[in-house]
């Protein structure tokens, strides 16, 4: 006879795995590590499941353990990621394209520290607010707010140490954003190349 | 929102859609995976069962003669019976947290891995988390950490200690650091806890913090030093203080005059050179007091420091144990060697250190570990093969006592709840429950556990 507590841990599973493999990914930056963590994951909700009982707790419960599994500084030895100085080089100059302005940010990213880069996968792809940030994290909102601030200024340092300028936009550019990224080298181009994305997608 | 935070939205967006890898089956091996880890907390309990029933049986052998008592006595009966379990359930589960295996295991079942690389030698449950001790490889000094269940997150309180104590209720700390000593109340934050309203003063040679006594700090003496000792022919004191209010100090720090004739001068500051400070060994369990979980130990002396009343002046006296405290840390209850009549129990006043009442045969001759409960109403005090039960509601002379047979050597006693203790040994640990008619209780827990208090 089937275990109703299992079935409904498998249709939770079905349902909601991939949005949160998604989000463990970009907390790792890595499938292979969003995986281990979306194991742990699951495990620990499981073993929560029965203390939980609401099910509507439960996708909040697992989302916190997510988070602050991949945030805690014992779990950092799954990522092996520590801030450094420059970013490792990479394939980001594949292209004078949206393609290569993505990957660049989100090498840049990968180079925060975990709290960090969880403060902003929460507000900027989950669309939490402050408040609600803070509450997964288990933190006020005054660290939300300077974690991210933080996160964004040092984003900011890293696309200039780069060569890569933010810069406003007026329209006409995708992401409303303007950045210089300058060609490798080898390309022996003298001047950056600027690349303009408007507002398009309405985001 | 800013353009950059507009980028990050879409990059955000654009990476997740990227074609995640095939995912075989997540919440069957989740499920796999959790009930592997409930067979392994099956498994451990089940071997600490074993060994449970294996310390019963040869209990309840040694108790009878060899003829296992078919009718187990169920109240802590009269003074100095000796008397097999009472009961055994061996099904019911143990609702404590624990720290083992690297993990903490919360009441509820739920896990908290641990990377915590030194050695754990305490765990303090409070109302919103845990308070750990870590003894650091090698061996050397203590840290304080505070692990937050909710958000699984633990932070450092206290670094480089070493002497570190901690209440039973996790809210205080005491500990040495350098030539300072230092307490500090530990209090909730968001996302962790911050130490409040700290005190320090100079540390004593040899000596630091090892449990807390109502508002005191108790301190033990690991060398000898000129100390106070109690002798038979010392008079008790009636409660020095009773109204039971603070005693005001002509300064801070001071305490009254030790009312005996044959007490020493009050020494005027530490006693060993600074530069004879030694660091404790990193399996000196020794907390204290009504707060804390125990204090058997062979230090040499014993002291208190009221951190609220300015800075710690030494005035040791020679008191073999300190098991714990009553009348909300007023009075303590020791144990203290009479040259007469060898190991006594004592009450001695907290604040001025003289002995109130003593009663001596009632204790094992080589107690290895004991506590006060947190209610005042038992002493749980443990030898070779042994654990006494002492009813602390009437007089000592009046005092009810069984003790139950085991064997092993234990090397604590830990306080679950008012009514509840458990004592391990190296090879078996197990939970006891007094009930209202002292009714004893054997129930298994994994061998490695450190067990909250």
């Amino acid at each position: 006879m089937p275990d109703p507590i299992e079935e409904q841990f498998r249709d939770f599973v079905t349902a909601r795995s991939t949005a949160l493999l998604r989000t463990a990914y970009l907390m790792t930056g890595d499938w292979g590590t969003a995986e281990d963590l979306l194991q742990t994951t699951l495990t620990k909700t499981y073993l929560a499941w029965r203390r939980l009982g609401d099910i509507q707790a439960v996708e909040p419960y697992a989302r916190r353990v997510l988070v602050t599994t991949a945030t805690s500084w014992w779990r950092r030895r799954w990522h092996g990621e520590r801030p450094t100085e420059h970013m490792p080089e990479g394939k980001a100059s594949d292209g004078v394209d949206e393609r290569a302005e993505r990957d660049l940010l989100w090498r840049c990213v990968l180079t925060l520290p975990a709290r960090q880069r969880a403060v902003l996968v929460l507000r900027f792809y989950e669309d939490l607010t402050e408040a609600e940030t803070a509450r997964i994290l288990g933190v006020s909102v005054g660290t939300v707010k300077s974690q991210g601030s933080r996160a964004l200024g040092t984003l900011r340092k890293r696309l200039a140490e780069h060569g890569v300028e933010a810069a406003a936009s007026t329209g006409g550019s995708r992401s409303g954003f303007a950045m210089r990224i300058p060609q490798p080298r080898a390309a022996k181009v003298s001047a950056p190349t600027v690349i303009a994305v408007g507002r398009g997608d309405g985001r | 929102m800013t353009a950059l935070e507009e980028a990050l939205s879409r990059t955000f967006a654009e990476i997740a859609e990227t074609p995640a890898p095939s995912r075989n089956d997540l919440a069957g091996r989740a499920i796999a995976h959790g009930r592997k880890m409930r067979r392994r907390r099956r498994w451990a309990g089940a071997s600490a069962l074993a060994g449970c029933v294996l310390a019963i049986a040869m209990a309840i052998s040694l108790v009878g003669g060899g003829a296992p008592r078919s009718t187990p006595a169920n109240t802590l009966g009269e003074r100095g019976e000796q008397s097999g379990p009472a009961a055994v359930d061996i099904g019911s589960p143990v609702p404590i947290a624990m720290v083992t295996g690297g993990q903490l295991v919360e009441p509820d079942e739920d896990v908290l891995p641990l990377s915590i690389t030194g050695k754990i030698v305490a765990l303090h449950q409070m109302a919103q988390g845990y308070i750990l001790r870590e003894v650091e490889r090698p061996p050397g000094n203590e840290r304080v950490w505070y692990v937050d269940p909710s958000t699984r997150a633990a932070s450092i309180l206290v670094r480089d200690a070493t002497w570190v104590a901690a209440a039973r209720d996790g809210n205080r700390v005491a500990w040495v650091s350098g030539d300072d000593m230092f307490a500090a109340d530990v209090v909730p934050i968001a996302g962790g806890a911050d130490l409040s309203n700290v005190r320090v003063t100079t540390a004593p040679a040899n000596g630091g913090p090892v449990g807390f006594v109502g508002d005191a700090v108790l301190l033990a003496l690991r060398s000898k030093v000129s100390s106070k000792a109690f002798s038979s022919q010392e008079p008790f004191v009636k409660d020095p203080n009773p109204e039971g209010a603070p005693r005001s100090s002509a300064e801070p720090g001071d305490r009254p005059p030790v009312a005996t004739s044959n007490a020493p001068p009050e020494p005027t500051g530490d006693t060993t050179p600074k530069a004879d400070r030694g660091t404790p060994s990193p399996d000196h369990s020794a907390s204290g007091g009504t707060d804390s979980d125990q204090v058997v130990s062979q230090y040499a002396a014993f002291d208190v420091w009221y951190p609220s009343r300015g800075q710690y002046r030494s005035t040791w006296v020679g008191i073999h144990s300190v098991f714990g405290a009553r009348g909300g840390g007023k009075e303590l209850v020791a144990a203290v060697a009479d040259v007469d009549n060898g190991l006594c129990l004592a009450g001695v006043w907290t604040e001025q250190l003289v002995m109130s009442r003593r009663v001596c045969g009632m204790l094992p001759a080589t107690p290895t570990a004991g506590s006060v409960s947190a209610n005042e109403k038992w002493l749980v005090v443990t030898a070779r093969d042994q654990v006494a039960v002492y009813g602390l509601t009437g007089s000592f002379e009046e005092m009810d006592r069984r003790v139950v047979a085991m064997p092993g050597v234990f090397s604590s006693v830990s306080w679950l709840t008012d009514d509840c203790f458990v004592v391990r040994s190296r090879q078996q640990a197990a939970v006891v429950s007094l009930d209202e008619r002292g009714k004893i209780v054997y129930r298994p827990i994994p061998d490695d556990a450190v067990i909250a208090t």
